[in-house]
């Protein structure tokens, strides 16, 4: 991919803006977004000396002398040799190694300002304080940190609750089963849980024995079993939790599996033949064709009463699928986030989900991605939740379910993105949006059911809706409890954005905030004063309702990412506290922002992919504290440096 | 009101529910029967005390934390709220004395946040910057450090 490919799609940002974005994180003084700037500049950029030269001086600044050097000396070899720049990187490579070596000399004592004193942390504190805090610390970096020194690695090894649960998620390449092994003697007989997302494909033949003698060597003690591996060759028939192999497996409380078959002990632990303790249950298909998952969940059986009792203990359920995306191979963490899936097919349950989930008594939190509860049917079945009195939170992202779930009394979080709720259609993906939304207009009202029902949802997630029109959303939106209710979102998928451009010149505008009066805006002042979080995305939110916006004041959060909002429209909503007259930009935000700090509730504010925002507008904005959700990873091209990702976005 | 003796003497004078956060000190004042009485608090100095004390002040009214799962091996998370940040700016060996307290007074709040706070200070950093950041010396010869390395490739791979 060469350069001006990464050029046109960021469409935002030029070296130039990189090189200020950088100055302005370390005005900031953000370290971890300091090292994310540095080496996307690095990638994007790999001939530009003055990326070697600021990587470098960063690495130099954080007294790393090594790394700068071997960076310096990277980019001696990237660019022309004998030019003036290629003198300015050997000379820098000089200047970092005589640090090196200065450093060396003086070290620790340079380090240390005179009146502090450094402690060991771990010679101080009682092991079980000491394992909380490495609790906190990712797996594979307490195993890094046993080279410390001799005290700390046989402190460490000696603190038992550090290795309890081996945990390779966010794996940046596969793990070895040799490491798998190795770490599960530092259990020493007490190995809790195992999580692991990837194997070197050589070796997953051979995982199947592996884990199994692990499992075979804690008996009983393992309760966490998460394998999240996206081969369909890893586990051949998934045997090893076919056979009798359940006793050693006995007290699992949390299962995670990505599924390429129905294995046949999926209906075993439906109906409760293994793994009574279960709390919390995963099945999610990755990698499939759309066939291939048709045929998991079509040959799950849902139990009959007689057959098996139900499953009193599980708390968690989640089922459903997700397309595997190559680039996202080393991307796969964590429960699968159905709400951000991007691209969906449909799957399907052909049997009601109503009696998969009364198997499920004590449920407090289902979720469901990409599946239908009706394929094709006129008449389809209205998914009744009302009996699950402990059911809070439910997700039905990317499902087409031809109605609004019912929900019970205590449901807080409502997630129907891409549910098409509002359409009503029975018909299947092959359908052109068009003819759903045609569809639509005829259709009766999904949320035909008694406006109590919702009183106590908190969040409500209707995004990609595209049946949803202003007055749906408005009577929509009345069936709630304004009291309640203090999360919305209403954004459109990005990737219908187009869609919803072509489709305007034949059709009234469907929901999208499009009206000049800003009337939607007024209603939500009036109808839903105590939001606290609102998303707007890809909407057709104007400067002029941002201006109504401005009336919410108990908003902390907004998003209006790939909307038209400009400057103006930024202003618009920061107006109040803004006391220069001229807004024209840099001087005027400082004036704005400490009293803007200080009283108002909104403290984020996202406009990626705003094209009517400038770039130094949002470094501006970032400078001044609005926190923009300006990354520079929000780009799609930069996904493989998933590695570089900053955890934490607070500052 | 409560009073509290410090190890080295000093008393505090502190209102009941700000005093009870510690549930050390709660089940004292419950076993004694009679608020009045003076509560010594043998392992915790004075500075220390103060500074423990500021903070249940702080979150005295905060709800009760809501019983954690058993799956504690999901991923936690080190965000600490912003005035709880300020708070834990002292010097390492405060920071160190306040943990302890926090533990010995069983504050588990506190006890969180100490311990988060600590993990920031280790986590992302090189073995290099550890030992830097709480001086600690490396007593390694170049093969045992090799050693354990070749035992976790893993952690040679960050």
């Amino acid at each position: 991919m060469s350069n001006t490919n990464y050029f046109d799609r960021l469409n935002l940002l030029s070296i130039k803006d990189l090189y200020n974005y950088y100055e302005c994180i370390r005005g900031l003084g953000d370290r971890a977004r300091q090292i994310y700037c540095v080496w996307e500049i690095l990638y994007i950029f790999p001939h530009e000396t003055e990326g070697y030269v600021l990587a470098g001086k960063f690495y130099n600044e954080a007294k790393e002398f090594d790394k700068a050097l071997s960076i310096f000396l990277a980019g001696i070899d990237a660019i022309a040799p004998n030019t003036v720049n290629s003198e300015r990187l050997k000379r820098y490579a000089e200047e970092a190694k005589i640090n090196k070596q200065l450093h060396e000399k003086l070290n620790p004592l340079i380090d240390l300002p005179a009146n502090t004193k450094a402690h060991d942390p771990l010679l101080i504190l009682s092991s079980d304080v000491v394992a909380e805090i490495f609790l906190y610390i990712p797996y594979h970096e307490r195993l890094l940190l046993r080279t410390v020194c001799k005290t700390w690695n046989s402190i460490l090894l000696s603190i038992r609750p550090i290795w309890q649960c081996i945990d390779f998620r966010g794996a940046k390449r596969p793990v070895r089963l040799s490491e798998v092994r190795q770490c599960a003697e530092y259990a020493d007989g007490i190995l809790q849980g195992l999580y692991l997302e990837n194997f070197l494909m050589t070796e997953s033949a051979q995982c199947v024995d592996v884990l199994l003698n692990i499992a075979d060597s804690h008996p009983g003690s393992l309760h966490h079993l998460e394998l999240n591996c996206h081969a369909p060759s890893f586990i051949p028939d998934h045997a090893f939790l076919s056979d009798a192999r359940w006793t050693t497996l006995l007290n699992l409380t949390s299962l995670k599996m990505v599924l390429d078959r129905t294995p046949p002990f999926v209906n075993d632990v439906l109906s409760q033949r293994v793994f009574p303790h279960l709390r919390d249950l995963v099945f999610f298909a990755d990698q499939l064709t759309h066939i291939e998952t048709l045929s998991i969940y079509y040959n799950i059986k849902v139990p009959q009463e007689k057959e098996s009792k139900p499953l009193p203990n599980l708390l968690r359920f989640t089922i459903g699928s997700r397309i595997y995306e190559p680039q996202h191979q080393y991307r796969l963490r964590g429960t699968p986030d159905f709400s951000n899936g991007e691209e969906f097919t449909v799957m399907i349950v052909d049997k009601s989900l109503n009696d998969l989930l009364s198997l499920m008594p004590n449920l407090e939190k289902f979720s469901a991605g990409r599946i239908t509860s009706y394929r094709g049917s006129l008449d389809p079945v209205r998914l009744d939740m009302s009996q699950h009195d402990r059911l809070q939170y439910i997700d039905f992202s990317h499902c087409y379910l031809g109605f609004a779930p019912i929900t019970p009394k205590c449901c807080k979080t409502l997630i129907l993105r891409s549910t098409d709720v509002s359409c009503r259609t029975t018909l299947l993906d092959s359908v052109s949006a068009k003819m759903r939304y045609e569809h639509s207009l005829t259709s009766e009202d999904p949320f035909d059911i008694d406006t109590e029902e919702y009183s106590s949802v908190e969040k409500l997630d209707l995004s990609g809706d595209i049946g949803m029109r202003n007055m749906d959303f408005v009577k929509t939106i009345a069936r709630f409890n304004p009291d309640k209710l203090k999360d919305v979102s209403i954004r459109l998928i990005w990737k219908w954005l187009d869609f919803h451009d072509v489709l305007t010149e034949e059709i009234p505008a469907p929901w999208r905030l499009s009206d000049p009066n800003s009337t939607i805006a007024d209603y939500m002042v009036q109808y839903l004063p105590n939001l606290t979080r609102l998303d707007l995305s890809c909407t057709r939110v104007t400067d002029q309702s941002m201006k109504k916006l401005r009336n919410l004041t108990k908003v902390e959060y907004l998003d209006v990412s790939g909307t038209r909002i400009s400057l103006q429209g930024v202003y618009e909503l920061l107006q109040p506290y803004i006391k220069s007259e001229n807004f024209s930009g840099m001087g005027a935000w400082r004036a704005c922002t400490d009293s803007w700090y200080s009283s108002s509730k909104l403290k984020t504010i996202v406009l990626k992919r705003c094209k009517n925002m400038a770039a130094e507008d949002m470094v501006w904005l970032e400078r001044n504290r609005i926190n923009t959700g300006l990354y520079m990873h929000d780009y799609p091209a930069w996904d493989h440096l998933d590695h570089w990702r900053v955890e934490s976005l607070n500052y | 009101m409560v009073k509290l003796i410090s190890s080295d003497g000093e008393t505090f004078s502190v209102e009941k529910d700000v005093a009870e956060r510690s549930i050390l000190i709660k089940n004292m004042i419950e076993d004694v029967g009679d608020s009045s009485t003076e509560i010594p608090i043998p392992n915790v100095t004075a500075n220390v005390l103060k500074k423990v004390l500021e903070w249940c002040e702080h979150h005295k009214s905060d709800p009760a934390p809501v019983s954690e799962d058993d799956n504690d091996s999901r991923k936690k998370s080190t965000d600490i709220d912003e005035w709880d940040q300020k708070f834990m700016q002292v010097d390492q060996e405060m920071l160190f004395e306040i943990i302890l307290a926090a533990n010995y007074l069983d504050i588990k709040a506190l006890l969180e946040v100490g311990c988060k706070t600590v993990a920031n200070m280790i986590k992302g950093k090189s073995p290099e910057e550890i030992r830097r950041q709480f001086n600690i010396q490396m007593d390694f010869t170049p093969e045992e450090e090799a050693q354990i390395r070749r035992e976790n490739e893993w952690a040679e791979d960050r």
